[in-house]
């Protein structure tokens, strides 16, 4: 019996690097720490026994300019952010970092919420919003009974 | 420019030659400076530091700007953090402020995790129009 091994055909090979090279274009240069979505705000989100606690970067807002809504498992972030100076007539950036514009930004979680109970407050260019788990989602301790 | 959605600027963490007391990270915030005629505006993005933990500081042409957060993290008890896209830290930057500042006059503002810092320009530095009069 004859075991048919095929002479590796090196033109190929050069698309093969071609085909890495386009593989690895698609990842940033630099990972970020953590996991990241690049969508503003950064969240961070804890999870306690019968609520979570979603803590977002957003400098320079008013409170009033953000705008929170809870639907079912879903929690959804939207407002925009202006420059924060006036930018009339004769005005020049030496250095322009700060990111200005529309957002929006929703997060799921596994497991319903209660939207009645959501509570937020806005400190020091931080947004805290407590979310109460639903009735459903709480976890509950069941006693064994003897017998 | 305002049409596009708004990205997180990736937490630019300094790299300090000196060890950090504190175990916490220290960022370089992003900031815009404006020119306007009569001075410069400063703005930085310094989120979860309050007013009291701003350190402003000039030392000849070095301005520094630094920020402290409180960390809550650190001392949160029954829970786990379960998504993490921002990092507590402190926030550290330097400047050089041009001989044409009125060094006396800097001013500075907290306020909703912004730092603003007013530069007035010097009296020198101002735009002058010169009038030409013509000699007889």
């Amino acid at each position: 019996m004859l075991a048919a091994v095929r002479f590796p055909d090196f033109t190929n090979v050069t698309n093969l690097f071609d085909e890495i090279d386009r593989l690895f274009a698609r990842f940033p240069a630099k990972m970020p720490a953590g996991v990241d979505s690049g969508a503003f705000p950064a969240f961070n989100v804890v999870e306690q026994q019968d609520k979570v606690l979603v803590n977002a970067e957003l400098p320079g807002l008013k409170p009033e300019e953000i705008q929170i809504s809870v639907h079912g498992n879903m929690l959804t972030l939207s407002g925009e952010r202006k420059p924060g100076h006036n930018g009339d007539g004769k005005m020049s950036y030496h250095r322009r970092e700060r990111g200005t514009g529309k957002f929006s930004k929703s997060f799921t979680f596994p497991f319903e919420l209660n939207p009645e109970g959501v509570e937020a407050r806005y400190v020091n260019g931080l947004l805290k919003i407590v979310l109460p788990k639903a009735e459903s989602a709480k976890t509950r301790k069941i006693a064994v009974l003897n017998g | 420019m305002t049409e596009k959605e708004l990205q997180v600027v990736d937490g630019n963490e300094l790299t300090a030659s000196s060890q950090n007391v504190r175990n916490l990270p220290v960022f370089v915030p992003p900031v815009d400076i404006c020119e306007y005629e009569n001075e410069v505006v400063l703005l930085a993005d310094m989120p979860g530091v309050p007013m009291e933990n701003v350190e402003i500081d000039l030392q000849g042409d070095q301005l520094t700007i630094k920020g402290r957060v409180n960390p809550e993290y650190e001392n949160l008890d029954h829970g786990r953090v379960i998504w993490r896209e921002w990092q507590e830290g402190g926030y550290y930057r330097q400047f050089t402020v041009s001989s044409h500042i009125d060094r006396e006059k800097i001013e500075a503002k907290m306020k909703d995790g912004v730092l603003k810092v007013v530069l007035p320009k010097a009296q020198s530095a101002k735009p002058r129009k010169i009038e030409i009069k013509y000699l007889n």
